[in-house]
């Protein structure tokens, strides 16, 4: 889904940028949301305040209250994934080489 | 027994509402809700799942699925959850537990991210358990029955009740589960905005989550 909607607005990505904090996905303020989503899924209180502010004054406050509502969905739908047993899709198993991370074994 | 707001807005209305007063609202629907009778548990026991899912004690089996399904849950496996069975909690019990511990844990995600104190949960509302059954739910690609293929929007569908809220969530933080639609803040609307971020950033956001949370699906 990342890939089609960046396509259908015009983005060129590299999905490396999704799994590698330093490369950049072309993705407008994506550093900054790279950021923001690791401070908040790892509870680092120490890079969290600069991670939001950083985010806001790239794309407003909306858009920080935005992302970390998306970041919580997320939190919830893996754990149910994992929690259900639901592993990856066909779909999804060619994912891990073009994002730069390859599957866990547990999936093998 | 729980039941969803009677005002709780349209289709329609979601897709128009200004977005902190709905995450708002949902939100403390949620909270409101887990501690309120479920289809399971009593509202002190939801209370006490939740509590174990934050960090609290581990003392029942139900606990000790909240803790693991909030704090490492790629490392269940479908022999533990047939341990818990034989504990007493039923796959049934097991899917609202992963429901509970699920939903605290995107309230807490987003408290923490905004920058607010994680909320405290309200006291639990007396009353009994609905024990509603979905008769229509079969195993596929899961270790829990799902109603069809298990997709995350029908991943709870063998307890109604937390499946309709889990998405009521995912509307209100994400987007509305309506693939059907192309146009507002649908799953079906590839180049949906919502505040100022656009659906590659959304799913850049969700992809991150994903990774560091080791959730290929």
């Amino acid at each position: 889904m990342l890939r089609e909607s960046a396509q259908l607005l015009g983005l060129d990505v590299d999905m490396k940028g999704v799994g590698s904090p330093t490369v950049d996905s072309g993705i407008p303020s994506g550093r900054e949301l790279i950021a923001f989503t690791e401070a908040v899924v790892l509870r680092d209180e120490l890079e969290v305040e600069t991670a939001r502010v950083a985010l806001e004054a790239g794309l407003g406050k909306a858009a920080m209250v935005r992302a970390a509502a998306v970041i919580g969905a997320f939190e919830m739908v893996n754990r149910l994934m994992d929690a259900a047993g639901v592993g990856p899709t066909e779909q999804y198993r060619s994912m891990g080489e073009v994002i730069g991370v390859p599957l866990p074994q547990r999936f093998d | 027994m729980y039941t969803l707001r009677k005002d709780r807005p349209t289709l329609k209305e979601a897709m128009t509402a200004p977005t902190t007063p709905l995450i708002e609202t949902a939100i403390e629907e949620q909270l409101d809700r887990l501690v309120n009778p479920g289809t399971w548990f009593t509202g002190g026991e939801r209370h006490a799942i939740c509590s174990a899912a934050r960090d609290g004690d581990a003392t029942s089996a139900a606990r000790r699925a909240a803790q693991r399904v909030s704090k490492e849950p790629t490392t269940i496996t479908a022999e533990w959850i047939s341990e818990l069975a034989a504990d007493g909690l039923g796959i049934e019990a097991y899917v609202e537990v992963v429901s509970i511990a699920s939903i605290i844990r995107a309230v807490d995600s987003f408290d923490f991210g905004v920058g607010v104190p994680q909320r405290a949960l309200p006291n639990p509302v007396d009353g009994e358990p609905s024990r509603l059954r979905n008769d229509d739910v079969d195993l596929h690609n899961a270790w829990v029955p799902t109603t069809g293929r298990a997709v995350p929007m029908n991943v709870l569908s063998a307890v109604p009740a937390e499946s309709a809220a889990m998405n009521d969530l995912l509307a209100a933080m994400y987007l509305i589960p309506a693939f059907n639609i192309s146009e507002g803040p649908t799953m079906g609307n590839k180049t949906a905005e919502r505040d100022g971020l656009t659906r590659p950033q959304m799913e850049l956001v969700a992809s991150h989550t994903s990774l560091l949370n080791d959730c290929f699906y």
